[in-house]
C-alpha cells in the first residue's frame, strides 16, 4: 500500500472510529485532528518530492478491481493533481481546527468531514475513469449532510438543490465515460490507455462526448448558466462546509476538464473552444457584476468564486501551455483565497451575528485580527502583485491575448471589477463608523485566527515565489498538451 | 421420469414439503421450520444437474435458473426472518409461512421452466399464494382491498397471458420455449396470430413486473398488504415476472425481435419515468417505495430492447441488487411499524437519534437505490446503462439506444429527490420524541444481512457481474441457432 492509499485510509478509519466508538467530545476532536494532520503531513512530503523532481505520474498504485469490465484501483499524482491534493488535506485540517468549538452533533460533523476528505483525495488521484467517477459522486453525500444538518435557515433546500444539480450533471458525464470505454475498444477504464486509444474516436463522437463531460464538469465549477446552486449552497452551508466547497469541490470540475476531457477528446475540445471562452467570459463578468450588488458578505464571496472560476475556464479554453498552467495555478490560488474569505466571514458571523454589509461597519476596530485577514484575502483576490492570484492571472491573460487577441479586453475587466467590489465591501464592513451591532463584536478566537493566518502566509509565499509549484504544473501540463 | 429428474426440482420439492409440514406443526416452531426449509432449498441448489433437460424437456436447470432460484429463496429467507415480530398476535401464522414457501416454490419453478405450460403453472402457484398473503391482515380494510385488487387484476392478467400462450401454441405448434425460436416468424398467414399472442403475453406478464401501463394495482397493493408481503411482492414475485419474460422474449420470441424492440424500449422509458414522477409527491413511505419499485423495474426493462448478453447480465444483476435493497427497506418499515412508528413520513422525524442503526441502514438502501457509488445499486445500474451505451456506439450499433441510457441516468438523478426526502426526515429533521426505539436482534438480522451485501457487492461487484454474464449466456445458448450478437 502506497502513500496515497494510506492518506485515504487514515481519515476513513478516523471517521469510523468516531462513529462507532463511544467517545466523549474531546476525544472525537482529537481523533479528527490526528486523522487530518497525518494526511496533510503525507501530502506535504509528496508535494516536496513531486516539486523537486516532476516526472509523469508518481506514487502510482495499481490493483485490479473489477476484472470482468476492466476497472482497476489506480491512483497517482503529477504536477496538476499535487497542488489540489495538498489543498484538500490542508484545508480539511484547517477546517477541523476552525470548528474546534462545534457543539451540535459533533460526531457526525467530524466524521462527515473525514469522509469528504477521503473522497476528495480519491477524485484528485484516481487514474481510472470508473474509480474517478465513484469518488466524484461520493463527494456529494457528505456535503449534502454537511449543508443539510448544520446549514442556515434554508439549508434543506440548498442541500437538495446542490445534490440534484451536480448529480444530474455527473450522470451525463458517466454516460460519456461509458461511450469512451466502449468506443475505444480497450476494455479498460485506465485513463492513460484510453488516451492512447483516442485515435479511434471520430470528430462527431468527440464533440458529443466532450459536450457530455463538459456539462458534468461545468456544473461543478460552476460556470454561468449552470451556477445557480452555488449561491444557495454557499450561503446556507456552515463555514467549514463553504471553505471546502469553494476551496476544493469547485476545483473538481476544472481539474476534470484538464485531466480527462481535454487530453481524451482533443478535437472535441478544439470545437468547444468558442463555447468555453464565451462561458468563461460570461461567468467572469456576471459573477463580478452580481458581487457589486450583494448585501450579504458571504453571498458576495460566493459569487466572486463564479467570477474567478471563469478565469480558470478562459485559461483552459486557450488550449495552450501558458493558459493551462495559469488555470491550474488559479485553481490553487482560489483555493487558498476563498478559504481565507469564507473563514473570516464565518468569524464575523459568529461574533457579530450577521453578515449583512450595511449592518456591519467599523468592525476593524473591534476585530483587528479578522480585519487584517479579510483585507489580505480581498487584496489577494483582486490580484495584488506579490500575492498568489496575481501569479495565476498573468499567464492566463497573456495566453488569452496570444490566442484570441483583443478579446482579452473582456476577461481582463475582472481586475477592475474585483477591485471595485472587494475594496467597497471592506470599506463598508470593516471601516467607517461603528454600527450598533458591531459594538458588541469580539475578535476571532485563537483556533479561528491561526488557520486563517497560515493561509494568508501561504498566499504571500506562493505569490512571491510561484516557482515553488509552477515548475511541477508546467511539467505536467506540457506532458498533457504534448499529446494534442 | 428418473431420479435425475427429481433432483432437478429438488429445491421446489423441499419447499413444498416444508410448506406442508408447516401446516401441521406447533406454532412456536413454524418460523424455524420455514427458515430451515428455505436454507435446505438453497443448499440443494448445489446438486442441480446443470444444463440438463428434465421431464421430457419441460424443465431445464442451468445457470439462469440457479441464480434466480438462489435469489428467490434468499429473499424469502430474509422475509421469513423479519416476519415473527411483525405478524405477532395476528393468528394464522401457520398459513402465513406455508404460503410464503409455496410462493417461493412457484417462483423457483418458473426460473427453471423450459415450457410455457410449466412456466404458467409455476407462475400461478406463486400468484395464488401471494393473493392470499396480501390479505393476511384480515381485520384491516386496506389489506383486504389490496388483496382483492391484486387478485382481480392478477386473475385477469393470467387469463390474458394464457390466451396469448394458446395463440402462440397455435402458430408455432410447440410449447417448448427453445423451439419457439425456430418456428415463429417464418412468415405467412400465422404472422398476425403470432403478434397478437406476443402482445397478450406481454400484457399478461407485464402486470407482474409493474410495467406501465399495467402497474395501477401496485401502489395500492404494496401500501395495503402487510409490509413483509410487500417486500415479497417487490422482490420475489416481480422478479419472477422478469425471469418469465426474459425466457419468453429473449429466447422464445427472439426471432420476432424487430417487432418488439421498440415496444420494449417505449415501455422501459415510460415505466421508469412514470414511476419516478409519481413517487415525487408521496408522503407514505410504503407508497413511495412502491413507485420507486415501478421505476426500478423500468431500468431493468432496458435489458429487453438491448438484448445483448451483457445487457441481460445487467438486468439480472440489477434484479439481484434491487431485491436486496427493497427487501431491506421494506423490512425496516415493518420492524419500525411493529414498534409503533407508522409509514407516514412525519413519524420518521429524527430517526437517526431514536434508532441509529435502522436509520443508517435505511439511508444506505435509499442511496443505493438512487445509484450512489460505491453501493450495489450503482454497480448494477452501471452495467445496465452501459449495456445500452455499448449497443449504441458499437460497430453495428443503433444510435437511439443511447437515449435509453441518457433518460435512464437522468431518471436516476431525479429519483434522488424523493429518496432524499426520507433521508432528510430521518437525519435533518429534529425528533418529536427522543425515546429510543429498541429493535430485537431477530428483526434486525435480515436487514443487517441485506445491508452487508449491498455494501460488499458495491465495493466488489466482480463476482456478480461474471455470474450474471454466465447466467445470461446459458439463457441465450438455449436457442443456439439464433444467438444475438455477443459483446
Amino acid at each position: 500500500m502506497g502513500l496515497i492509499s494510506i492518506s485515504m485510509l487514515i481519515p476513513f478509519l478516523g471517521a469510523l472510529a468516531i462513529l462507532v466508538l463511544e467517545l466523549d467530545d474531546k476525544q472525537v476532536k482529537r481523533i479528527a485532528l490526528l486523522a487530518t494532520a497525518i494526511p496533510a503531513a503525507i501530502h506535504l512530503y509528496m508535494f516536496a518530492r513531486v516539486g523537486f523532481a516532476p516526472s509523469g505520474y508518481q506514487f502510482v498504485e495499481s490493483y485490479t478491481w473489477i476484472k470482468s469490465l476492466g476497472m482497476s484501483y489506480r491512483v497517482g499524482v503529477d504536477g496538476i493533481s499535487m497542488p489540489m491534493l495538498f489543498l484538500t488535506s490542508l484545508l480539511t485540517l484547517l477546517v477541523v481546527i476552525f470548528s474546534w468549538e462545534q457543539k451540535e452533533r459533533i460526531r457526525q460533523y467530524f466524521s462527515l468531514f473525514l469522509f469528504l476528505e477521503v473522497s476528495l483525495i480519491g477524485v484528485f488521484t484516481a487514474l481510472d475513469l470508473f474509480l474517478f467517477y465513484v469518488f466524484w459522486e461520493f463527494v456529494l453525500v457528505p456535503m449534502y449532510f454537511i449543508i443539510g444538518i448544520w446549514g442556515g435557515p434554508r439549508k434543506e433546500y440548498a442541500a437538495i438543490k446542490f445534490f440534484l444539480y451536480t448529480f444530474a450533471g455527473s450522470v451525463l458525464m458517466l454516460v460519456g465515460f461509458m461511450a469512451v470505454y466502449f468506443a475505444s475498444g480497450t476494455s479498460s477504464f485506465d485513463l492513460e490507455r484510453l488516451i492512447g486509444a483516442r485515435s479511434a474516436f471520430g470528430l462527431t463522437f468527440q464533440s458529443l462526448v466532450f459536450a457530455a463531460l463538459f456539462i458534468g464538469f461545468a456544473v461543478k465549477m460552476p460556470v454561468v448558466p449552470l451556477h445557480t446552486w452555488l449561491p444557495d449552497a454557499h450561503v446556507e452551508a456552515p463555514t467549514a462546509g463553504s471553505v471546502l466547497l469553494a476551496g476544493v469541490l469547485l476545483k473538481m470540475g476544472s481539474y476534470g476538464l484538464i485531466r480527462i476531457a481535454v487530453p481524451l477528446l482533443p478535437q472535441g475540445a478544439e470545437r468547444f473552444v468558442p463555447v468555453m471562452l464565451a462561458i468563461g467570459i460570461l461567468s467572469i463578468l456576471y459573477g463580478a457584476f452580481v458581487c457589486l450588488a450583494q448585501r450579504d458578505l458571504k453571498r458576495l464571496v460566493a459569487y466572486s468564486s463564479i467570477s474567478h472560476m471563469g478565469v480558470v475556464l478562459v485559461g483552459i479554453s486557450t488550449l495552450s501551455q501558458l493558459g493551462t498552467v495559469g488555470a491550474v495555478y488559479m485553481m490553487f490560488a482560489h483555493g487558498l483565497i476563498s478559504a481565507i474569505l469564507f473563514m473570516s466571514v464565518g468569524s464575523i458571523q459568529h461574533s457579530v451575528g450577521t453578515r449583512i454589509i450595511e449592518r456591519l461597519g467599523g468592525l476593524a476596530l473591534k476585530m483587528p485580527r479578522v480585519g487584517v485577514i479579510i483585507t489580505a484575502g480581498f487584496l489577494a483576490g483582486l490580484g495584488l502583485p506579490g500575492m498568489v492570484q496575481f501569479a495565476a492571472e498573468i499567464p492566463v491573460f497573456i495566453a488569452t491575448y496570444r490566442t484570441f487577441g483583443v478579446i482579452l479586453a473582456l476577461p481582463i475587466l475582472t481586475v477592475v471589477l474585483t477591485a471595485g467590489y472587494a475594496l467597497w465591501a471592506i470599506a463598508r464592513a470593516m471601516h467607517g463608523p461603528l454600527s450598533p451591532l458591531s459594538t458588541q463584536a469580539h475578535d476571532a478566537p485563537t483556533y479561528e485566527f491561526w488557520p486563517m493566518l497560515l493561509l494568508v502566509i501561504l498566499t504571500v509565499l506562493f505569490g512571491s515565489a510561484p516557482g515553488l509549484i509552477m515548475g511541477m504544473i508546467n511539467h505536467s501540463v506540457e506532458a498533457i498538451l504534448a499529446l494534442l | 421420469m428418473t431420479a435425475k429428474d427429481l433432483i432437478g426440482v429438488l429445491p421446489e420439492l423441499i419447499l413444498i414439503l416444508a410448506g406442508i409440514i408447516c401446516l401441521f406443526s406447533p406454532k412456536r416452531q413454524i418460523k424455524y421450520l420455514a427458515s430451515g426449509g428455505l436454507i435446505a432449498g438453497l443448499i440443494s441448489l448445489a446438486w442441480l444437474p446443470m444444463g440438463r433437460e428434465l421431464f421430457f424437456g419441460t424443465v431445464k436447470v442451468d445457470q439462469f435458473s440457479f441464480i434466480f432460484g438462489a435469489l428467490f429463496m434468499f429473499v424469502s429467507l430474509l422475509i421469513v426472518l423479519g416476519s415473527p415480530d411483525y405478524i405477532r398476535g395476528e393468528g394464522n401464522e401457520t398459513e402465513y409461512y406455508s404460503l410464503i414457501l409455496f410462493a417461493t416454490a412457484g417462483m423457483t419453478f418458473v426460473a427453471s421452466a423450459a415450457d410455457l405450460i410449466a412456466l404458467y403453472i409455476g407462475f400461478e402457484l406463486s400468484s395464488l399464494s401471494t393473493y392470499a398473503l396480501a390479505g393476511f391482515f384480515k381485520r384491516e380494510e386496506r389489506s383486504l382491498e389490496a388483496s382483492i385488487k391484486f387478485f382481480v387484476i392478477g386473475a385477469l392478467s393470467s387469463a390474458i397471458a394464457l390466451y396469448g400462450i394458446t395463440l402462440v401454441y397455435g402458430a408455432a405448434g410447440t410449447m417448448r420455449i427453445a423451439e419457439l425460436a425456430g418456428r415463429l416468424s417464418l412468415g405467412g398467414n400465422s404472422r398476425l396470430i403470432e403478434e397478437l399472442g406476443m402482445l397478450l403475453i406481454l400484457a399478461g406478464f407485464g402486470f407482474k413486473i409493474t410495467a406501465v401501463p399495467f402497474h395501477n394495482w401496485a401502489p395500492d397493493t404494496y401500501e395495503g398488504a402487510p409490509t413483509t408481503i410487500t417486500a415479497l411482492l417487490s422482490t420475489g414475485s416481480k422478479k419472477m415476472g422478469f425471469a418469465a419474460l426474459f425466457k419468453i422474449f429473449l429466447v422464445g420470441f427472439i426471432a420476432l425481435k424487430l417487432h418488439w424492440i421498440y415496444l420494449w424500449a417505449a415501455l422501459a422509458l415510460l415505466t421508469m419515468t412514470v414511476g419516478n414522477l409519481a413517487a415525487l409527491p408521496q408522503r407514505n413511505i410504503k407508497r413511495l417505495l412502491a413507485y420507486s419499485s415501478i421505476a426500478q423495474a423500468g431500468y431493468i426493462m432496458i435489458a429487453f430492447p438491448v438484448a445483448t448478453r451483457y445487457a441481460l447480465a445487467g438486468g439480472i444483476f440489477h434484479i439481484i441488487t434491487h431485491s436486496l435493497m427493497t427487501a431491506g427497506a421494506f423490512l425496516i418499515v415493518a420492524a419500525l411499524s411493529s414498534r409503533g412508528i407508522g409509514e407516514e413520513m412525519e413519524e420518521w422525524s429524527g430517526l437517526y437519534k431514536r434508532a441509529p442503526l435502522l436509520a443508517f441502514s435505511m439511508a444506505i438502501f435509499l442511496l443505493s437505490l438512487a445509484g450512489i457509488p460505491p453501493l450495489a445499486g450503482f454497480a448494477s445500474k452501471f452495467v445496465l446503462f452501459s449495456s445500452a451505451v455499448d449497443a449504441a456506439v458499437g460497430p453495428q450499433g443503433r444510435g437511439w439506444f443511447l437515449w435509453l441510457a441518457i433518460i435512464g441516468v437522468l431518471n436516476s438523478a431525479l429519483s434522488f429527490y424523493y429518496y432524499a426526502r426520507v433521508i432528510r426526515q430521518m437525519y435533518l429533521v429534529k425528533p418529536k420524541d427522543e425515546e429510543k426505539i429498541v429493535i430485537p436482534f431477530g428483526a434486525f438480522l435480515p436487514v443487517g444481512l441485506a445491508l452487508v451485501l449491498v455494501i460488499l457487492i458495491g465495493l466488489y461487484p466482480n463476482p456478480l457481474i461474471s455470474f450474471g454474464m454466465r447466467a445470461a449466456g446459458s439463457l441465450f445458448t438455449s436457442a443456439p441457432s439464433l444467438l444475438p450478437p455477443l459483446p
